[in-house]
């Protein structure tokens, strides 16, 4: 069942090349769909797609204003946000419909969700929380956010920097976990059944299942990742 | 399999300088080219509708005291008239009474001096 990685060595740097073919195409995907509903957009007389990617990012204000608790925000935020939740959810179910292996003397998995590395999204973890330490420091000034370290008591400082890491791990391994386990287990179905075409008609109903639970699953995971983002933005600003 | 190993777990620092790059490519390109005129439109036509908003709230506030402005006004009018007519019939009362004096008046002074003349 555990297949193993396409592992290409640059400059002494190891690069999973399946993560780099699925990201790549994640992020195209999301780019191409924004572009394709930017390029058309028309503020009185707004076209399907149009509608949801407003209402996508009017959703992705209201968890920000919910969290971060402004009227209005930098726009940066808000296009962040849209991004991540939408990369996020492209990633999670990229790896749904199907997957490529490459059998040989040892097979080779090279289509899988990116999400489901711990690669990908401790990166995504670490680039959102070093985003809110910017941001921060960006809207409260050095001071003010070294300050942040030592409120209320001096003593709550190691606790303090503890609750960053925790925070930025809980924040990468649980996105990582939950798409990770959900397609060993649309594997396990898979396989169990091509061994017969008894077995197949017999696991082709939980498998359908299963895929729809985890087209849920990536959106919910999707939306509790940004939600955290924020809360975490959020807490760096007032805790 | 990794560079480094942190608890006996391999992990590909490229992998993740990867991830990195091409996801705050995707961010920073998508921001400039797309969403931040999507999002400044999106603003833009809120501050439009809620002004249309307030001006739709102050011409209906501005109707309704007209409104009630015309009904004062057609109201006093209406008093006038009835105040008008009242007068009009004391005045033709008056009238009626004058005359009908004058004439019974005229016929005492007339009915003096029918006996006069046949006193003579």
């Amino acid at each position: 069942m555990m297949y193993t990685r396409p592992i290409a060595k640059i400059f002494s740097l190891t690069f999973d090349l399946s993560i780099v073919l699925t990201s790549t195409v994640t992020a195209l995907i999301v780019f191409l769909l924004i572009l394709i509903t930017a390029r058309n957009f028309h503020p009185y007389n707004p076209t399907k797609l149009q509608v949801a990617l407003e209402w996508l990012i009017e959703f992705v204000r209201k968890i920000a204003r919910n969290m971060i608790g402004k009227k209005n925000f930098h726009p940066f935020l808000l296009s962040l946000g849209v991004c991540v939740i939408l990369y996020i959810f492209v990633a999670n179910i990229l790896g749904l419909p199907f997957s490529i292996v490459v059998e040989g003397e040892r097979s080779v998995a090279w289509w899988k969700s990116p999400t489901a590395d711990a690669h990908v999204t401790m990166t995504l973890a670490i680039m959102m929380v070093l985003f809110g330490h910017y941001y921060t420091i960006r809207t409260k000034g050095w001071k003010n956010y070294f300050k942040g370290y030592v409120k209320p008591f001096k003593i709550l400082f190691p606790m303090k920097i503890m609750e960053q890491f925790s925070s930025m791990i809980t924040l990468g391994l649980r996105l990582f976990g939950c798409i990770f386990a959900g397609e060993v287990l649309l594997s396990l179905l898979v396989a169990a059944g091509h061994s017969g075409f008894f077995h197949a008609i017999l696991f082709s109903i939980p498998t359908f299942l299963w895929q729809a639970f985890c087209i849920f699953v990536g959106a919910i995971q999707a939306y509790i990742f940004v939600t955290l983002t924020f809360v975490y933005i959020g807490k760096n600003e007032y805790g | 399999m990794g560079d480094i190993y942190i608890f006996d777990i391999p992990i590909s620092i490229g992998t993740m300088l990867y991830q990195a790059f091409i996801f705050s490519a995707l961010v920073f390109v998508v921001y400039k080219l797309c969403l931040k005129k999507v999002i400044n439109m999106l603003d833009e036509r809120r501050q439009y509708i809620l002004q249309q908003l307030k001006e739709v709230e102050q011409y209906k506030r501005e109707a309704k005291s007209k409104y009630l402005e015309q009904m004062k006004e057609l109201e006093e009018a209406k008093k006038e008239v009835k105040q008008m007519r009242e007068n009009s019939n004391k005045q033709a009362l008056y009238i009626l009474n004058e005359a009908k004096k004058e004439a019974n008046e005229l016929r005492k002074r007339a009915d003096e001096g029918m006996e006069g003349k046949k006193g003579a």
